[in-house]
């Protein structure tokens, strides 16, 4: 197993820990691998490994990292141990509860837009409260095909949608 | 020109009081007798208001003997100027028909020459709408006041067709050039409005749905004219009696009536720069298009592709 990327596996594990670094004093071997593992995990590189050129421009990189001013993010170490995601099989898909879903509407350009909810329409005319303006969405003939006419029991449908007037100065 | 669709909405197209129109109803049905509604009104609208006709109700009260009765339907348009000016405190001001004929607008635009003598600039009195009495049908007007209602009484009759149209049992658009008023219920989808900052060919702002209320777009280059080499527009500052500076191309707002919409995009081409703070105070879904080229949308206008 190798320990760091480029390193044989027989200098993975030395057996003395250098005690000039000041990191690490004597330890038994399966502390050294345990405390390497725990180290690694915060990203700081054992120094029992720093008598490597390559670690040591590794460390100093890491330091500056770490020092960084607040928003500034350490590209990940090669030591850091990935999460592992778990993959639940036939889990069914949630929604939060009491979320309602926003209508959609497609714009002439083809991109799906979000349109402010259709107000309730009254039959009969009276003078509105607010007015909602919306986004013009895609005419009826590139709509998926509508479903059949419910029975003659039901209201008329409202008349379909007639090209645009314009607005314009004058 | 009729169009009739198998869906069941039809429209007509017209051209009436010096710009176009444009009907649509949602039941084919009650199209003839909405048209025919349409034509009645324009005609009687200007007769009654027109600053252009001698005829006119409103040419012929200037130099009338005060108080003066009139009719109903210049009555109603007036009053409804005066409630505007009040609402805008006076940005919108329907006593700057003198200035106007100044700027060199007076005749119907389509008659307008291309360019003429520089402009009279005459003295400003402001604030002469509130000397205005309107009492039922008796109109009391301050000597030497000319009146222009050409700012509110397309709005004003677009709402009161869409008023009597849908009262025949028919959803309806009357778009009177560009001021728009919708009544009873609209088609699937809403109304669709194209944006533009002048008719027949000028920069595509915007297409949006409504599904009531009215819509009003106010522009600095629809109507223009030259004047000594400048070039005039129609909407004029009441405190400079001259046309208001260029801040926007248009802006259009949506409003629960046309007439209050009109008047709140004419008094944002007055207040110029300062018109997107005084809109969003106002809290109605309002679009600017700067002379620059850059779009604001305020109070929920929709985003979406120009």
């Amino acid at each position: 197993m190798d320990i760091l990327p480029g390193t044989d596996s027989s200098d993975a594990l030395p057996r003395r820990i250098g005690a000039r670094d000041g990191l690490l004093s004597k330890v038994s071997v399966m502390g050294q691998v345990t405390t390497l593992l725990a180290m690694a995990s915060t990203g700081i590189v054992a120094g029992a490994l720093a008598h490597d050129a390559q670690m040591k421009d590794l460390l100093a990189a890491q330091a500056r990292q770490l020092s960084a001013p607040t928003g500034a993010v350490p590209p990940a170490s090669p030591l850091v141990p990935k999460p592992v995601r778990t993959l639940v099989i036939g889990a069914p898909p949630t929604t939060a509860p009491g979320r309602a879903t926003a209508s959609k509407a497609v714009s002439r350009s083809g991109t799906t837009r979000r349109t402010a909810p259709r107000t309730t329409t009254a039959r009969r005319y009276a003078a509105p409260a607010r007015t909602v303006v919306a986004t013009a969405p895609v005419p009826a003939r590139t709509r998926a095909p509508q479903p059949a006419p419910k029975a003659a029991a039901q209201p008329p449908k409202a008349a379909a949608q007639p090209p645009a007037t314009t607005s314009s100065g004058s | 020109m009729t169009a009739v669709a198998e869906q069941g909405w039809a429209a007509t197209r017209r051209r009436a009081i010096g710009t176009f129109v444009h009907l649509l109803v949602t039941d084919s049905r009650h199209l003839a007798e909405a048209d025919a509604l349409v034509a009645e009104d324009l005609d009687a609208l200007d007769l009654a208001c027109s600053r252009f006709r001698a005829d006119s109700e409103l040419s012929r009260l200037a130099a009338a003997p005060m108080p003066v009765t009139v009719s109903p339907l210049l009555a109603g348009a007036l009053t409804a100027a005066l409630d505007v000016a009040a609402a805008t405190d006076g940005l919108v001001d329907p006593t700057l028909g003198a200035a106007l004929r100044a700027a060199g607008y007076d005749r119907t635009f389509s008659s307008l020459p291309e360019d003429g003598p520089t402009a009279i600039r005459l003295p400003v009195c402001r604030d002469r709408w509130r000397d205005i009495a309107v009492d039922g049908c008796s109109v009391t007007l301050p000597a030497g006041v000319e009146l222009d209602l050409g700012a509110t009484a397309k709005a004003w009759a677009a709402d009161r067709l869409a008023g009597r149209i849908a009262a025949l049992g028919t959803g309806v658009l009357v778009n009177l050039g560009g001021d728009i008023a919708t009544a009873g219920p609209p088609p699937e989808g809403g109304w669709p409005i194209e944006i533009t900052d002048r008719p027949g060919g000028g920069v595509p702002v915007q297409t949006v749905t409504i599904e009531s209320g009215g819509l009003a777009t106010s522009s600095t280059t629809a109507r223009t004219w030259r004047r000594g080499g400048s070039v005039m527009h129609h909407i004029l500052d009441p405190v400079t009696g001259r046309p208001a500076p260029p801040e926007w191309n248009c802006v259009t707002v949506a409003a629960p009536t046309c007439l209050e919409a009109n008047a709140l995009s004419t008094a944002s081409v007055v207040l110029g720069a300062a018109a997107p703070a005084w809109l969003v105070a106002r809290g109605h879904p309002a679009c600017l298009l700067a002379r620059s080229g850059a779009v604001v949308r305020l109070n929920g206008w929709p985003e979406g592709p120009l």
